[in-house]
C-alpha cells in the first residue's frame, strides 16, 4: 500500500469580487456578487511508497502548500481522491494526525512564551506517548538537533534557526510514519541544515518514515530526496527519480580547462565557448551531440593542459530551466 | 468521554496554568486594577445613602457582590484575542492538525489559565474584603456553592470568548464583536450593581439574558442567603451552560468547515 496516494486531486478557491466605489457597493446590496475561481491544484496524481523521500517542488503559488494542507486534512479538495496512511485526510483528520508529522516552516506549533520543554510535554500527552518512550525519544531527538540547551528557554527567546529545530523535534516526537515538511530548513544555518538532512535520512532508513518535502533549497532536495515531483499552476510537470532527472535534464555539461596557452581556444562541433580568460577556457558541451570523452581527447591533443574540471550544472539551474519550459538541452551550465 | 481522552485535556489545562504563572506581570497588573476598582466602589457606596435608593442591600453586601463579579471578569481576561490572532496569522493550521478538537483544546488551556488567575485573584479579593469589612461575608448555605457558581461562570464566559474569537473566521477580526458583547455583559450581567436594583422592566430583560448567569448569578449568592436561591442560581447557570456548549460546538464546527473549504490563509 502506498503511504500517500493522490488521484486527480483538484482544489479551486472561490472568492467574491469586491465592488469598487460607492455605487458598486450599493449595487452589491441588491445583486449577487460576482465570484472568481482560482484553481490552486488541478488534476494532480501521484503515489509515494512507504519509506520514500520525495521533494515536492514548484515556483511560488504552484500549489505545493495547498496540496500539503489537503494531505494533512486541514483543507478539503474540490474533487479527486487522496489517501495518507490509508486514511482519507479530509474525512479522518484527527485519526490521521496520529500518523503524520507536520512542519510548516513559518507556522509554529510551540507556545511562544513558554519553555520548549512545556510544549513538548504537552505534545507527548496529546499523542498519548507513554512516559518512558517519550523520555528516550526526546533524548535522541534533543541530541540529534542539538537543542538540549534550549529546552528550558522560552520559545520567544530563540532565534529562527533554533525555533525551527525545536519545531522539527516537536513534529517527530510521536514517531510519525509520514512527514510532511513545508520549507523545513528555512532560516537554518549550515550546521543545522546538515543535522536535519542527516536525521531525515536516518529516519527514513531506520524507521521507513516517508518524507514529502517542499523546499526552495536545492541542497535539501539533493541531500534528502530520491525523487522529485515538480508542479506548476497546480499541475504535475514531472515526476522522476532524482538520478533520472539529472541524467535527462543535465545534457549540457561544463568543462573548465586550465592551460599553458595565454589565449586558449578550441573549436569542436556541439561545443560552445562560454568564457575565455588568460590561461583558462570554459566550454559548454551538449553531451547528446558530442561525447564528453571526445572533447577531452581533442583538448589534450590541441592544448597544453594543466587541469581539467568537468561540472554538472547545479540542480537549481535545471529546475529553473524546467520552470521556464526550456528543453533539457537548453539547461545552462 | 473516556478517562484516556481526558488526559490530553488535563495536559492542555496544565499548559494554561503554566502560561498564567509565566505571565506574572499581567496577573499582578490585574490584581492591582481589581483592588483599585474595589477601592473606588467601596468609597462610592460608603458615601451613598443606599436606603434612599430603595434597596435593602448594605454597603458590605454590595461590596462583596462587586468583589465576586470583578473576580470573574478579571479571572477570564481576554482570551478571544488568542483565537483571533491564530486565525489572522494562519497558525490555526497547526492546531487543526492535532488529534484533539481545536475548540476543546483551546477551552482546556483557557480553563487552566483562568483557574490560576482565579486563585490569585481570590486571594486578592479575600484580602480586600478583610481590609474593608474586617470579615469575609461567606454566602449561605456554603462557600463551596459560591466556588462552584464562579467556576460555572468562568466556563460560561470562556465558551463565549471561544465563539467570539472564531468570528474572525468570517469577519477577519473579532475585536468589534467582543467590544459589543463585553458592554452587554457588563450592563446585562450586572457587573457593578445587582440586577435587582435596575428598573423593573430592564432588570427582567437582563435576568432573562445569558449574561445574568455569568456575573449576576454568582454575585447574587453574596446578596441573598438560602438553599433555595443557591439551587436556583446553580440551576440557571447549568441551563445556560448547556445552551452555550451547544452554541459553541455549532460555531466551532461552522468555523472549521469554513477553514477546510476556504483555507486559513487570509
Amino acid at each position: 500500500m502506498a503511504a500517500i496516494a493522490v488521484e486527480r486531486l483538484c482544489k479551486t478557491f472561490r472568492s467574491r469580487l469586491r465592488p469598487r466605489g460607492g455605487r458598486g457597493r450599493l449595487r452589491k446590496l441588491f445583486t449577487r456578487p460576482a465570484v472568481h475561481d482560482m484553481p490552486a491544484v488541478s488534476d494532480l496524481s501521484f503515489e509515494i511508497a512507504a519509506g520514500e523521500r520525495v521533494a515536492f517542488i514548484g515556483p511560488n503559488g504552484a500549489g505545493k502548500s495547498t496540496t500539503l494542507k489537503i494531505l494533512t486534512g486541514i483543507l478539503d479538495p474540490t474533487s479527486g481522491h487522496a489517501e495518507v496512511a490509508g486514511l482519507v485526510p479530509w474525512q479522518r483528520r484527527r485519526q490521521l494526525a496520529m500518523h503524520i508529522g507536520i512542519v510548516f516552516g513559518q507556522r509554529s506549533q510551540l507556545w511562544y512564551h513558554l519553555p520548549v520543554r512545556t510544549s513538548l510535554d504537552l505534545i507527548a500527552a496529546v499523542y498519548s506517548i507513554d512516559p518512558s518512550t517519550y523520555r528516550s525519544r526526546l533524548a535522541r531527538l534533543v541530541e540529534s538537533f542539538e537543542i538540549v540547551d534550549l529546552l528550558d528557554r522560552p520559545v520567544s527567546q530563540l532565534s529562527l534557526g533554533q525555533r525551527v529545530r525545536a519545531e522539527i523535534v516537536a513534529a517527530l516526537l510521536h514517531a510519525p510514519t509520514i512527514l510532511l515538511l513545508d520549507e523545513p530548513t528555512i532560516g537554518l544555518d549550515v550546521t543545522a541544515k546538515a543535522a536535519l538532512r542527516d536525521h531525515l535520512n536516518a529516519l527514513s532508513r531506520e524507521e521507513r518514515t516517508t518524507v514529502l518535502l517542499t523546499s526552495h533549497d536545492t541542497g535539501d532536495i539533493e541531500r534528502i530526496c530520491e525523487r522529485v515531483i515538480l508542479i506548476d499552476h497546480g499541475r504535475l510537470l514531472l515526476d522522476l527519480p532524482l538520478e533520472r532527472l539529472r541524467r535527462e535534464f543535465l545534457r549540457t555539461r561544463s568543462i573548465v580547462l586550465a592551460t599553458d596557452e595565454e589565449r586558449p581556444s578550441l573549436d569542436i562541433a556541439g561545443v560552445t565557448t562560454v568564457a575565455t580568460e588568460p590561461y583558462r577556457l570554459t566550454l559548454a558541451v551538449d553531451v547528446a551531440a558530442t561525447p564528453i570523452e571526445r572533447v577531452v581527447e581533442t583538448a589534450l591533443a590541441r592544448l597544453s593542459l594543466r587541469d581539467i574540471v568537468i561540472e554538472n550544472p547545479p540542480l537549481e539551474a535545471v529546475i529553473a530551466a524546467i520552470y521556464r519550459g526550456e528543453a533539457p538541452s537548453r539547461v545552462p551550465p | 468521554m473516556s478517562a484516556r481522552s481526558l488526559y490530553p485535556l488535563l495536559a492542555y489545562a496544565t499548559l494554561g496554568w503554566r502560561r498564567a504563572v509565566t505571565n506574572l506581570l499581567d496577573l499582578l497588573g490585574n490584581v492591582l486594577l481589581y483592588w483599585v476598582i474595589l477601592a473606588i466602589f467601596w468609597g462610592l457606596w460608603s458615601a451613598t445613602p443606599l436606603h434612599e435608593l430603595g434597596t435593602e442591600f448594605t454597603q458590605e453586601r454590595l461590596f462583596a457582590y462587586l468583589a465576586v463579579t470583578e473576580w470573574i471578569a478579571f479571572a477570564v481576561g481576554l482570551p478571544y484575542r488568542e483565537v483571533e490572532a491564530e486565525i489572522q496569522g494562519g497558525t490555526i493550521d497547526m492546531r487543526l492538525a492535532r488529534p484533539i478538537p481545536f475548540g476543546l483544546a483551546t477551552l482546556a488551556i483557557w480553563v487552566g489559565e483562568a483557574a490560576c488567575r482565579s486563585v490569585v485573584l481570590a486571594s486578592a479579593g479575600v484580602g480586600a474584603l478583610l481590609y474593608a469589612l474586617g470579615t469575609i461575608p461567606l454566602p449561605m448555605p456554603s462557600g463551596a456553592l459560591l466556588l462552584a457558581s464562579v467556576a460555572l461562570s468562568v466556563i460560561l464566559v470562556l465558551l463565549w470568548h471561544l465563539q467570539i474569537g472564531l468570528v474572525a473566521a468570517w469577519l477577519g477580526m473579532s475585536a468589534p464583536t467582543f467590544w459589543i458583547w463585553q458592554k452587554l455583559l457588563f450592563v446585562f450581567g450586572g457587573l457593578i450593581m445587582p440586577l435587582t436594583i435596575y428598573p423593573a422592566g430592564f432588570g427582567a430583560v437582563a435576568k432573562a439574558s445569558p449574561f445574568a448567569a455569568m456575573l449576576f448569578a454568582p454575585g447574587s449568592l453574596m446578596l441573598q442567603d438560602g438553599a433555595e436561591h443557591a439551587a436556583w442560581t446553580i440551576g440557571l447557570q447549568l441551563a445556560w451552560l448547556a445552551l452555550s456548549i451547544l452554541c459553541a460546538v455549532a460555531v466551532e464546527r461552522a468555523a472549521v468547515r469554513r477553514f477546510v473549504e476556504h483555507g486559513t490563509s487570509r
